[in-house]
């Protein structure tokens, strides 16, 4: 991973070149978190999350002029995928024929582990995710997967701090609490 | 399991291998900025043609005395047409390519 630094000299090569292979560059650079992010975020396959990912990056590149620089420009892709899964969900709602699959139900998740135990950890955790509210989800996802500070959370989600710390504290105590009852886990 | 191994879990798949993810992008915004030129091509043909028509219809010329309001409202016709078309160039509305 390349310093922020640097990071930001990308940003300003795209915005007052519209180079695009800089932002290719930083697309590479965190296709990675992002897709993954999402993925876990949804529960969806991941064509779908990768979909998601791409608006994502669309997004990112059209709106490059507001990115400060203050923050991680991570975290600012997060909040824009974040943004992003809120739109789709909605949009989910209003074609209630179009459910997320989740991965516990897709074929694919963890299928290059090759690993029967992988695998079924990998869709423990799913589940485990799958029972959280939307908001919980994202900061576990954002400051445990993706180490993003507190700060940075609440910056993501656009939500105020102290919710953060009760979103993640709250979600670890269902996890745990799913996990002891793993039936409970099941029915969302 | 324990919570530590629901935390080092999530933390085990922090990265995905590109598979050509940026590459598709990348192509994207490339096939975006041709249709931003074609809208921008479009709005000044556009404006030119307004323009001109403008001239030709100003007291002096020959056709002058003959203009009128339903011409200045096909003026404004053409000009939204246009306008409609640019937009529609320069708005995304292109769909996603395929993930694999």
């Amino acid at each position: 991973m390349i310093s922020e630094e640097a990071q930001r000299r990308l940003v300003e090569r795209v915005r007052d070149a519209d180079d695009h292979e800089a932002f290719g560059e930083l697309v590479g650079l965190h296709q990675g978190a992002v897709r993954q992010f999402l993925r876990r975020l949804s529960g969806s396959p991941s064509a779908s999350a990768d979909d998601l990912a791409q608006e994502t990056f669309w997004r990112a590149y059209r709106n490059l002029s507001s990115f400060r620089g203050e923050g991680r420009f991570r975290s600012w892709l997060f909040s824009i995928g974040y943004q992003c899964f809120v739109a789709a969900e909605r949009r989910r709602r209003r074609r209630p024929t179009m459910p997320w699959t989740t991965a516990t139900e897709a074929k694919e998740p963890a299928a290059t582990a090759g690993d029967a135990a992988a695998i079924e950890a990998t869709q423990t955790v799913q589940r485990l995710l799958a029972g959280l509210r939307r908001e919980e989800r994202a900061a576990i996802l954002l400051h445990y997967q993706h180490e993003l500070s507190h700060d940075e959370v609440a910056s993501s989600l656009g939500l105020p701090l102290g919710t953060v710390k009760s979103l993640i504290r709250r979600g670890k105590a269902k996890m745990k609490q799913m996990h002891q009852a793993p039936s409970a886990g099941r029915a969302r | 399991m324990n919570e530590d191994r629901w935390l080092n879990q999530l933390l085990a798949e922090d990265d995905l291998p590109d598979e050509g993810f940026s590459q598709r992008v990348v192509e994207r915004l490339g096939r975006q900025r041709q249709r931003r030129r074609r809208a921008w091509l479009l709005l000044l043909a556009t404006l030119s043609v307004t323009l001109l028509a403008t001239l030709s219809q100003l007291p002096g010329s020959d056709s002058g005395a003959e203009a009128g309001l339903p011409f200045a409202l096909w003026q404004l016709v053409a000009l939204a047409l246009g306008a409609g078309l640019c937009a529609a160039f320069w708005l995304d509305t292109e769909a996603f390519p395929p993930s694999p």
